[in-house]
């Protein structure tokens, strides 16, 4: 039956996709629209057409795709009017619409109108398109829905196609789509001149936005659209055939000449396609036959030789994966820019070409743009054993033409093996498994440098073998890299602004690359193309440093667990203080504490962070208690109401607005989040930079940490104010000439002062010491980031339960793979560590853990994922996220890794569960050490290696006293317990100062408070202990003198004796460490006290809090002390 | 025997074979120290309390700002019914004194000077809506208090309250929603705050997750009342 129905309308709801055959309950035919042969032909008058059941069908937050088989009958005549437009796609109601329009037909139109708007639409996107009536071409329009909060940016992009190819496509920033009850319509929109004219066939509807290689699969599908492969195609070497898959790949190659030439090339290359292998095929190759055959150790190049149209690189073939490895877009280079007020562009593929100095190492490719826009575009490409760099320049010789942006280079990898997969340098790194077909769910653009693009390549691998794609640009110039899965291969693009000097801006202005690209083959995965990477950056970069990294403090190296310490008034202070020591205590190391919200809004707004008053006090406590608070700033926003408690414009037009970023469209580009509206700033005006140098010298006499959110995460935006002295458009400006020179300066200004800032990015690794990477908690992650840069960087921490809650599971796996991969363990909240459970344990068995680490993470290196005998078990949690929205991250349930320090390798293995599990490293190592055990034993790999429930393990290869020193830790740890809840922290009713007297006894009148225990109603002792209990007397100052013992006055009877009291000393009260105890024994009963001494491990001087503790309930009564 | 508790005997004999367990709470403090037995913590108290320095000893509550909180206490319900049980002496101006409290859920405290009062929430609004209580309750000198809360197989509930071990009392109520299960603390000594402390001394308090019958009551209840 559904053979002849070729109209259809399929459905997409959740994640179950099901096609139905049409029936005339799903379209609604109205006017005279009949359906024929599966073909509905619509009038242009009065037909359209109605979609059953998509009443609810709006642009949502799982977007919508419209896709259909149209034939236009008119091929666009008259500007404006009826033949010039048609209307694909609409809804009653008209939320968005899809047709074509524009003078004379001649572009592709898609708008939204906004629920808050009048009625206009407000979201257009435009791209040209040669109208070619009465051939059936196939449109679709993805509308997608983003979600980066976190940067104050929030919308959709919508992206249009012809015949599966992209069109136009745009984004649309804080945009909220109306919604309408209306029907989705074919053929109609307001109607009138917007009635389609013409066929319709084979509509699909999608309640999600498809990617590109899902679009490009309906095209392949119809029965009407005839699919145009991008490949080119010589019919004059349709009967020859090669034997060798070198041979096969030169063969296919050779379509890309022009057909005469390809043709002569293939004759007097008969012989070596008749190879019987690769070498014969090389021996055999003619090099008389116009195109030259590089022969290199891992790649086989092929060049046209001398000149002709498109580009002079044919193909690249890996000739150990025996595979050819670029093909159809081979560094392919375009232009876009405006003469006038006219766009205008060029791309190599439709140049004439001349190939110059072509030798054993390289060539020069010239082309030449001889029509309105004249230029010249050179290229010089070297040969690498392993591949190929070029870099572009183009001169332009028009004084009237402005380039705008270069897309350099464009190229695309066939399949490359069933378990094929792509590297996307997001955040730390995403792996897309399938990704000729899959996309990942957070986008395949990003931005470089920023958290979307944080190292400047990709790679693409299957079957043991990968193709690297990556820029060499020294000094980290903004560019967009866009990835695609698109017929059945892997396609990336890469794009830069134009810089248009002052003195050119009415045209004139040149492009030169600001390095170089390569592309080369290698063996492995993700973690072999990271290495090719690191040995670039580490000896070319503008942004590398050695190890171990001396302008970054140890202390801050060294720091384990990081905790969210937001305050907004001095009681929440108090009580979050007391509670952060109390974990600090638990933890027993020292505690990195972020803090937002510090600064006082009656004071005035962003950019100027000035205190609480509470806060340098409370801070100056933290301090004394070991750890480090980083207050929040903003290093690229300037709040549009920047007035006390943001009522009035305070300083933004008089000081800030000068110095924001104007677009290209002559606007500051504005960041919403929750009520507030905030200026994107120019890093490269001197005026924003002396503000931020300002601000970040104040905040440093707070705390010895500065937090600049966002630089490292953001998008760099090319700035067009003429006033700030810069280039505009100039994708230097932002980071080179701009961030670069500004915190160069204030690390030399501020040395010690560890400046950080959101997530981390390469380019700026030299700028700031660690990123806080909250938002690596997304699925598919690698440690590529890490692989590359190591200790180089700190990275802090993954977002905890502050946004959202995660699931209980979560946490575990969460912190072991943060332990393995080198970040540090949170960012926790205060209140999620509230319970003495399994959760706070784990925290202080990873901190100790990462403590025995350390070296490795700070200057060792990592070594590649380590491989198993047997699977690993995978472990599906929801994880917290930035938002309240949890994802569903599957990692192993042993998460692991390995670094090298010297000649020292150790292995780390984490079960993340509460189960038995079990693992088989296949790895070469000498000593084993699991938690619990009192000292390594011999590693071997056929034993593999037992874990209990949320243990931990090491293996090490070489020194065997890193081994001891590594079991020492993991003994100690297995020893640990949850603590105590914070139900338990204390407040005393009084905070007194005594100035103690030797030899006289101090009684409970003295005391500051107590807690958990209770005084006599006489008050003459202290009784009913609990376990826990504390008295606290305050502040005592024991004079120069060192005391070295104390002496007590207890009570307790026979059958309760042997509880211990304890002496707790220290700077502060939540910081008291035990400073002696004693066990009483028994004194007859309750009332019958007696003196005892306690010996002090340390003595005790000047001023110090002093508490007595009571280990168990009914410990004893006790009456005074003295000393 | 009326009517329903006949029909009620299996799940009574059922209710004397669990609560052979151990009670869930079970502080002491008459020894002249505090002692814990139980599954549950010792409590955090708030507060400088005193103690008496005569036998039973006792931890004494002020009336303004001493309470407890019982560790683990957001996790104790009467879902299956249960006991609430306290050896307590009332100050002799105690007007409305907690004993336990969960917001939102149950309650057992002095009310209006001589009254045992329980309270749950039964009908799923944020009101306790199924009272019960009882007068003589003495002040100024020790004595037993419990509330009990049974569930019937015919989906009802009864409270029943005991003063030194006797039977007093009783509601039948059924919950609308189901039993109004919250997460909220439980406190001893506190209830909503203001007037909702609890000015006395608490010699014992013991909270079992099963309904004990009236022998047993009353056994629990002269074990301390001997301690006088």
């Amino acid at each position: 039956m559904r053979g002849f129905l070729s109209l259809f309308l399929t459905v997409f709801c959740g994640v179950t996709l099901f096609a139905r055959p049409f029936s005339g309950k799903d379209l609604i035919l109205r006017g005279h629209a009949k359906l024929e042969n599966g073909v509905v032909k619509l009038n242009g008058t009065t037909d359209f057409i109605e979609l059953a059941g998509t009443e609810n069908w709006n642009i949502g937050k799982k977007g919508l795709t419209c896709a259909g088989s149209f034939k236009l009958y008119d091929n666009a005549s008259g500007g404006g009017k009826k033949e010039s437009l048609d209307m694909f796609f609409s809804k009653g109601g008209t939320p968005f619409i899809f047709g074509r329009y524009g003078n004379y037909g001649h572009q592709l139109y898609s708008n939204i109108r906004p629920a808050s708007s009048d009625g206009k639409m407000k979201a257009p996107v435009m791209s040209e398109f040669t109208p070619e009536p009465g051939v059936w071409h196939h449109f679709a329009v993805v509308y997608e829905p983003y979600n980066d909060h976190a940067q104050g940016d929030v919308g959709y992009y919508t992206t249009t196609y012809v015949d599966g190819n992209r069109a136009g496509h745009g984004k649309h920033s804080f945009l909220e789509p109306a919604q309408t009850a209306g029907r989705i319509e074919v053929g109609k929109g307001w109607g009138g001149p917007w009635f389609f004219h013409g066929e319709v066939a084979e509509i699909n509807v999608f309640q999600e936005a498809l990617n590109e290689a899902a679009v490009e699969e309906l095209v392949a599908a119809s029965r009407h659209v005839k699919f145009r492969s991008a490949r080119k195609i010589n019919p004059a070497l349709g009967g020859l055939r090669a034997v060798s898959p070198a041979g096969k790949w030169a063969l296919q190659s050779l379509h890309r000449l022009e057909p005469e030439r390809g043709k002569a090339a293939a004759a007097k290359l008969k012989a070596a396609f008749e190879a019987a292998d690769d070498e014969t095929f090389i021996r055999a190759f003619d090099p008389g036959c116009g195109v030259a055959l590089i022969v290199r150790p891992q790649v086989l190049i092929l060049i046209g030789k001398t000149g002709g149209t498109g580009e002079p690189l044919l193909g690249i073939y890996d000739r150990i994966g025996r595979k050819s490895v670029l093909e159809d877009k081979l560094l392919n280079w375009s232009f876009s820019g405006r003469i006038g007020n006219r766009k205008t562009g060029a791309s190599s593929g439709d140049l004439k070409y001349t190939v110059k100095d072509l030798d054993g190492r390289g060539f020069t490719a010239v082309w030449q743009g001889n029509g309105r826009a004249g230029f010249t575009a050179e290229s010089r490409y070297e040969f690498l054993d392993d591949g190929i760099a070029a870099d572009l320049r183009i001169d332009n010789r028009t004084p009237g033409l402005v380039l705008r942006e270069v897309t350099f280079p464009e190229t695309r990898t066939p399949k490359l093996g069933s378990d094929d997969a792509f590297l996307y340098p997001f955040q730390c790194g995403a792996e897309v498994r399938n990704p000729t077909r899959n996309s990942f769910r957070h986008g395949q653009f990003g931005r470089y440098p920023s958290s979307t693009m944080t190292m400047q390549f990709t790679a693409y691998y299957g079957g043991g073998r990968g193709v690297f794609l990556g820029w060499q640009d020294p000094r980290g110039t903004l560019k967009n890299m866009r990835a695609t899965g698109k017929r059945g291969g892997m396609e990336f693009s890469w794009q830069q602004s134009v810089a248009i000097p002052l003195g050119k801006l009415a045209g004139g202005n040149s492009y030169a690359s600001p390095g170089r690209v390569v592309f080369r083959v290698y063996p492995g995965r993700w973690y072999e193309a990271c290495m090719l990477h690191k040995k670039w950056a580490l000896s070319h970069a503008v942004w590398r440093v050695p190890v171990p990294r001396r302008d970054t403090p140890e202390w801050f190296k060294n720091i384990p667990a990081v905790f969210n310490y937001t305050v907004i008034n001095h009681e929440i202070a108090m009580a979050r203080f007391a509670r952060l020591m109390a974990i600090r205590n638990y933890l027993d190391v020292p505690v990195y504490c972020v803090a937002y919200a510090w600064n006082d809004p009656a004071l005035g707004g962003w950019p100027y962070f000035r205190p609480r008053k509470f806060i340098p006090g409370i801070y100056s406590q933290i301090r004394k208690a070991g750890c480090v608070v980083e207050p929040y700033i903003d290093s690229r926003l300037w709040d549009v109401m920047d007035g006390p408690d943001r009522k009035t414009d305070w300083r933004y037009s008089s000081h800030g607005k000068k110095f924001a970023v104007i677009d290209e469209n002559g606007k500051i580009p504005l960041e919403h989040y929750t009520r507030s509206t905030y200026a994107v700033m120019c890093p490269c005006v001197r005026g924003w930079q002396e503000e931020l140098f300002g601000q970040t010298a104040f905040v440093r006499t707070l705390a010895p940490a500065v937090y600049h959110d966002q630089v490292m995460a953001g998008h760099g935006i090319p700035c067009f104010n003429p006033d700030h002295g810069h280039a505009l458009n100039d994708p230097a400006a932002w980071l080179d000439k701009g961030y670069r020179p500004l915190f160069r300066r204030i690390r030399k200004a501020m040395p010690g002062v560890v400046q950080t800032s959101e997530e981390v990015s390469e380019a700026y690794l030299d700028l700031f010491d660690g990123g806080h990477v909250w938002r690596w908690v997304f699925d598919g992650q690698v440690p590529a980031f890490q692989a590359v840069y190591g200790g180089r960087m700190q990275y802090y921490s993954l977002v905890f339960d502050s946004h959202g809650k995660g699931e209980y599971a979560s946490n575990f796996v969460k912190m072991g793979n943060s332990l393995v991969n080198g970040l540090k363990l949170g960012k926790f909240e205060l209140e999620e560590v509230h319970d003495a459970d399994m959760k706070r344990l784990f925290i202080k068995k990873m901190c100790h853990l990462r403590q025995a680490l350390n070296d490795y993470f700070n200057n060792g290196d990592m070594l590649p994922p380590i491989r198993f005998a047997d699977p690993l078990p995978l472990l599906t949690t929801g994880w917290s996220t930035s938002s309240k929205a949890l994802e569903k991250v599957t990692m192993p349930k042993i998460v692991s890794n390995s670094y090298r320090l010297g000649d020292t390798d150790v292995f780390i293995f984490v079960n993340t569960t509460g189960e038995n599990l079990s693992c088989r490293p296949l790895i070469r190592a000498d000593h084993l050490c699991v938690e619990g055990a009192s000292s390594p034993v011999k590693f071997s790999s056929g034993k593999g290696i037992a874990l209990g429930p949320y243990q931990s393990a090491a293996a090490v290869k070489g020194s065997a006293d890193e081994a001891r020193k590594l079991q020492k830790t993991l003994h100690r740890i297995a020893a640990f317990t949850p603590g105590e809840s914070f139900d338990n922290l204390v407040r005393f009713a009084d905070l007194r100062r005594i100035a103690a007297v030797r030899g006289k006894w101090l009684k409970p009148a003295d005391a500051s408070g107590y807690y958990n225990l209770s005084k006599s109603a006489s008050g003459k002792y202290f009784g009913n202990t609990v376990q826990g209990a504390l008295i606290s007397y305050g502040v005592v100052d024991f004079g120069a003198e060192k005391v070295s013992k104390l002496f007590i006055r207890a009570a307790v009877p026979e059958s309760y004796s042997g509880g211990t009291v304890e002496v707790l000393a220290g700077p502060a009260q939540n910081s008291c460490r035990v400073a002696g105890k004693l066990t009483v024994p028994a004194t007859g009963s309750w009332l019958d006290f007696r003196e005892f001494v306690i010996p002090l491990e340390k003595p005790l001087t000047g001023e110090c809090f002093l508490m007595f503790r009571f280990d168990r309930n009914g410990c004893c009564n006790f009456s005074e002390w003295r000393f | 025997m009326n009517k329903k508790l006949f029909a009620s005997l299996p799940a009574v004999f059922a209710g004397a074979l669990l609560c052979a367990q151990e009670p869930v709470l079970d502080y002491d403090y008459t020894s002249g120290a505090f002692e814990r037995r139980g599954k549950t913590p010792p409590p955090v108290v708030a507060g400088e309390t005193l103690m008496a320095e005569e036998l039973p000893g006792a931890i004494r509550f002020d009336g303004k700002k001493n309470f407890m909180t019982i560790p683990g206490g957001k996790s104790f319900s009467l879902r299956n019914g249960g006991t609430l049980f306290a050896f307590v002496r009332f100050a002799e101006d105690e007007e409305h004194g907690m004993l336990f409290f969960k917001l939102n859920e149950f309650l057992l405290g002095l009310y209006s000077k001589d009254r045992l009062y329980f309270n749950i929430r039964a009908r799923g609004g944020e009101k306790f809506d199924a009272p019960v209580m009882t007068a003589s309750v003495p002040r100024g000198k020790w004595c037993t208090v419990a509330a009990v809360l049974r569930p019937w197989k015919n989906g009802s509930w009864t409270a029943f309250l005991f003063i030194d071990g006797v039977r007093k009392t009783s509601n039948t109520f059924r919950f609308a929603d189901g039993y109004p299960e919250t997460k909220a603390d439980l406190t001893v000594g506190r209830g909503w705050g203001g007037t909702w402390f609890l000015k006395g001394d608490i010699g014992a308090l013991r909270l079992y997750d099963t309904p004990l019958d009236e022998k047993q009551i009353l056994e629990l209840s002269d074990k301390y009342l001997k301690r006088k």
